[in-house]
């Protein structure tokens, strides 16, 4: 059930109209139940994978606990001895825990990328599987392997109700594309009670009339340009710029607003997602754009890889060799570095199996390191040219310095080849031309289209200015939707019809891939 | 008081939303000779029924053919037109009156693309008049889709814009309301009576290829399968009896691409055979009276000239008549 | 505590450590200042910092970083 059809708004108005009028004690059996029928309505066979992750993850939940909980009672007389059996034992569980779903995931998204490259190294034919992706594997997967760390470095108890513990992995509005949630945060909001509220509601009918603007009048418009560049590069070398920045307006479009239509959907059932972007292009490092792009994929990869390889053993001796080799900043900084490049290593390939994915994710994992090595040279360097750190002229070089490396980056995540994304690269330098998108011969329609495209050149520009606004205005701490709701009904209505009216008048049909683009991971 | 007050404040809102994308529809979409086809059906009692493509809706008059079947018949195909939808306007049409026989008109090309949502969608859902079949129509094509094909029937034709006037003046004209169909006369074709659309030839006009799509087995749009299974149980049901035509195009393109067009009617006899429904494939048939020349088609996709179709509707007859 | 407070500001400087208590919720702290701290602090005071102690409450302000290295040294 894609977001933008109209079953799926019925099921959401029907599961709206029902959590509120069943007793409140099962409103979470409800949402459970829900899960597994959006669930089952892409595929009787995929609801397998949910429940394979499901089942294996809260299995280990509970044994990680009692093996805890024994200990703490059986207080005999070895006891260092019971303590080295008992990590261990916890060890072999979450270790045999990550690898079963890791491994599933891993298969069903990489096997063919293995293949391939196996296949060029030995000259040999191996036939490629056809894996149908499970719907959302990797967010729920991530999901659920978060809670299992998690309760193994006992941040908190585990779930003892297997079908609570299915609700977290399922729960179907971020099954989709995310956010991804954290138990803590979001479990007990699935299973308290939730009291229908006006003001709550209008807040997050607002976020996905938002979210559709976003994905239907920038992304899908400036798709058509986006996909018509990139498809034939070599015929409009001189449109590379073009490309990528419209890339940039799409996939913000497409991602931030299919999360703005997520996080309104969870709104209605009075559950709060956490946010996963904060006006990325408002960065002022790579450092901060992931800060503010994606971020609950962020703080996953933080937590759950960078923290423990950085704090892991081999690198603590890593660190005291360096702090010898290198003096004591740089010696403390070099292991930091090298688990930050293996972080935005799986962050590439988190985003596909192709090697284009792995030099994106090496590129800004690079780009951190390497300004997390100079932090201190640039400090001084600031200071001898007498830099304000606060001067506006010096925060907007950094939004623009950023905005640029970022779009380098997005060469390598929408061309189809490395070959591709350098000889974009290229031309965006050398060559420059905009009769042919004024002309509307990118656009892969096959009639005559001046107009056309200016149109949507038009809308697009006036899209932007409109998102850039509200974008400003939040950088600026101030709450949008809290500042509209207090507004008169009358101001609300004109904009709420503006909106909703703006989708099919302003807005474009989804390109022939269909959907979102963030939904097929 | 306040809830009250607020449900108050959502219809109003509603019904305002109504109103306005009620005023869209009225001016942007066209008057269409759907809807006379969708009027053929509600009034006139059919021996015949035709539903298929463009290629059937430019290639077979019904006059011609009933003067040598000796009955009554209508064309239903249309440009756009898939299974999902023939099946609809079969099952429309039964609600008024059962046919004895119905003709599909098989393009390659339509079983191996989709029904896409980047034209006007519901250019013939929209037609019908309220009904329980309109509502399985609905279910069926609609649900899926983008909502806004739903919420804002006219969504597919905003580019119209520039045409607004002429469709308002159009909508509120005699001719309308009586299902005329001079308006539909142009320059090089124009609409005529049960569904036939007549080519006029054109000169100086090139004739395109953009149209053509190939056959390839492996893309075969499994809902079109689908939808045909669905229709030879219909029939079946009502006894209703069903044939499957496909109509001539130029020989110059069917030997150019010959081992597509070859593979199709390979899959088409192979499938009709199955369900035990005569097929006559023109292409392949030993009939000289056929002008395969490009001098009959006004596009080397395989759009008939009026006056070639005169000539193959009396052809198609012959074979109808058949036992 | 000094000498936590001496490594703070050697890390990162021009922060208010004594009386700051949201360094990580504003972010004050970035992912590569808390890891510098964490090996400055394993160095100086012999302990080892496990990734169950990477939560905001122990690094929100200098009194709980400190709680944390006692906790710690007494473990």
């Amino acid at each position: 059930m894609s977001l933008i059809s109209m079953k799926f708004l019925l099921f959401v108005l029907i599961a709206v109209i029902g959590y509120y009028s069943i007793p409140k004690k099962f409103q979470w059996v409800w949402l459970l139940i829900l899960s597994y029928i959006y669930y089952a309505s892409s595929g009787i066979k995929i609801v397998f994978f949910i429940l394979f992750s499901t089942i294996t993850t809260y299995t280990a939940g509970i044994l990680l606990h009692k093996i805890s909980t024994c200990h703490a009672e059986n207080q005999d007389t070895n006891r260092s001895f019971r303590k080295q059996q008992i990590i261990s034992q916890k060890r072999l569980i979450v270790v045999t825990t990550l690898i079963l779903n890791f491994g599933m995931l891993g298969i069903l998204k990489y096997t063919n990328f293995v293949i391939d490259i196996f296949n060029h190294i030995s000259g040999n034919q191996i036939t490629f599987f056809n894996f149908l992706l499970p719907l959302g594997i990797s967010f729920y997967t991530f999901q659920s392997m978060g809670y299992l760390l998690d309760v193994y470095w006992e941040r908190y108890k585990p779930e003892f109700n297997f079908f609570r513990f299915a609700l977290f992995v399922s729960f179907f509005p971020q099954i989709l594309q995310g956010p991804i949630s954290r138990f803590d945060h979001l479990a007990h909001q699935l299973f308290e009670q939730h009291t229908f509220n006006w003001a709550q509601a209008e807040v997050a009918v607002q976020r996905i009339l938002w979210g559709f603007f976003k994905k239907m009048v920038l992304a899908d418009n400036a798709a058509m340009f986006v996909d018509g560049i990139f498809n034939r590069y070599q015929e409009f070398p001189g449109l590379s710029i073009i490309a990528v920045l419209g890339y940039s307006i799409q996939l913000y479009g497409d991602f931030s607003g299919g999360i703005d239509v997520v996080i309104g959907i969870a709104g209605l059932f009075g559950i709060t997602l956490k946010e996963n972007f904060k006006q990325p292009f408002f960065a002022r490092s790579i450092s901060d754009f992931w800060h503010r792009w994606h971020i609950t994929l962020g703080t996953w990869m933080k937590d759950y890889i960078f923290y423990p390889i950085s704090l892991s053993k081999g690198m603590s001796r890593f660190g005291k060799f360096a702090k010898k080799t290198f003096g004591k900043k740089v010696g403390r900084t070099l292991p930091i570095c090298a688990a930050n490049i293996v972080v935005f290593l799986v962050v590439g390939i988190w985003h596909g199996a192709a090697w284009k994915f792995i030099i994106y994710g090496l590129y800004n994992g690079l780009i951190i390191a390497f300004s997390g090595l100079m932090a201190a040279n640039y400090q001084k360097w600031k200071k001898a040219c007498h830099i304000n750190d606060k001067s506006k002229l010096w925060i907007v070089f950094q939004i623009v310095r950023t905005f640029i490396l970022v779009n380098i980056s997005w060469f390598f995540d929408r061309a189809d080849s490395v070959r591709q994304a350098l000889i974009m690269m290229k031309n965006a330098v050398t060559h420059f031309e905009i009769t042919s998108l004024l002309n509307g011969s990118i656009l892969e329609t096959g009639k005559s289209v001046q107009n056309f495209s200016i149109i949507i050149l038009i809308i697009l520009l006036f899209g932007c200015a409109i998102v850039f606004m509200v974008s400003f205005i939040q950088e600026n701490k101030i709450a949008v939707q809290q500042v509209l709701i207090s507004r008169p009904v009358m101001i609300r209505w004109a904009v709420y019809l503006m909106l909703l009216f703006a989708l099919p008048i302003l807005g474009q049909p989804p390109t022939s891939s269909g959907g979102f683009i963030y939904a097929q991971f | 008081m306040h809830n009250f007050k607020k449900v108050g404040g959502i219809v109003l809102f509603i019904a305002l939303c109504v109103v306005i994308s009620g005023m869209f529809n009225f001016m942007l979409v066209p008057y269409s000779y759907i809807r006379v086809d969708v009027h053929n059906i509600q009034e006139k009692k059919y021996d015949d029924l035709y539903i298929g493509t463009s290629h059937g809706k430019a290639g077979i008059n019904p006059l011609e053919v009933d003067k040598i079947t000796g009955r009554k018949s209508t064309n239903l195909c249309l440009g756009g037109e898939y299974l999902e939808d023939s099946y609809f306007l079969i099952k429309e049409a039964v609600r008024h009156h059962k046919p004895k026989r119905i003709i599909y008109e098989a393009d390659p090309g339509y079983w191996v693309t989709k029904p896409s949502q980047n034209t006007d969608y519901n250019m013939i859902y929209r037609e019908f008049p309220p009904s329980l079949v309109k509502v399985e129509y609905y279910i069926a094509k609609n649900l899926s889709a983008d909502f806004r094909n739903t919420i804002f029937p006219w969504y597919m034709c905003r580019n119209q814009y520039t045409a607004i006037p002429s469709i308002i003046k159009t909508k509120l004209s005699q001719e309308y309301k009586n299902y005329g169909t001079k308006v539909f006369k142009a320059e090089n074709q124009s609409y005529e009576e049960e569904g036939f659309v007549h080519i006029n030839r054109m000169k100086g006009v090139p004739k395109s290829k953009d149209n053509l799509i190939l056959w390839d087995e492996a893309k075969v749009y499994q809902g079109n399968l689908e939808y045909f299974k669905k229709l030879v149980q219909y029939c079946k049901k009502n006894d209703i009896e069903l044939i499957a035509i496909t109509t001539p195009i130029p020989q110059e393109t069917l030997e150019q691409y010959a081992e597509h067009y070859d593979d199709a009617n390979k899959y088409f006899s192979k499938l009709m055979n199955q369900y035990n429904i005569t097929y006559y494939n023109f292409n392949y048939m030993e009939e000289k009276e056929i002008d395969r020349s490009s001098d009959a088609f006004s596009d080397y996709d395989g759009h008939m000239y009026g006056d070639a179709a005169q000539n193959f509707s009396r052809i198609l007859g012959k074979y109808l008549n058949r036992k | 505590m000094k000498q936590l407070l001496e490594i703070l500001e050697d890390i990162q400087p021009g922060v208010d450590y004594e009386n700051c208590t949201t360094l990580i919720d504003d972010g004050v702290l970035d992912s590569f200042a808390i890891l510098s701290i964490v090996s400055e602090l394993e160095e100086e005071f012999d302990i080892s910092i496990t990734p169950v102690e990477i939560i905001p409450d122990n690094f929100n302000s200098a009194k709980a970083l400190w709680d944390m290295v006692q906790r710690l040294k007494e473990a």
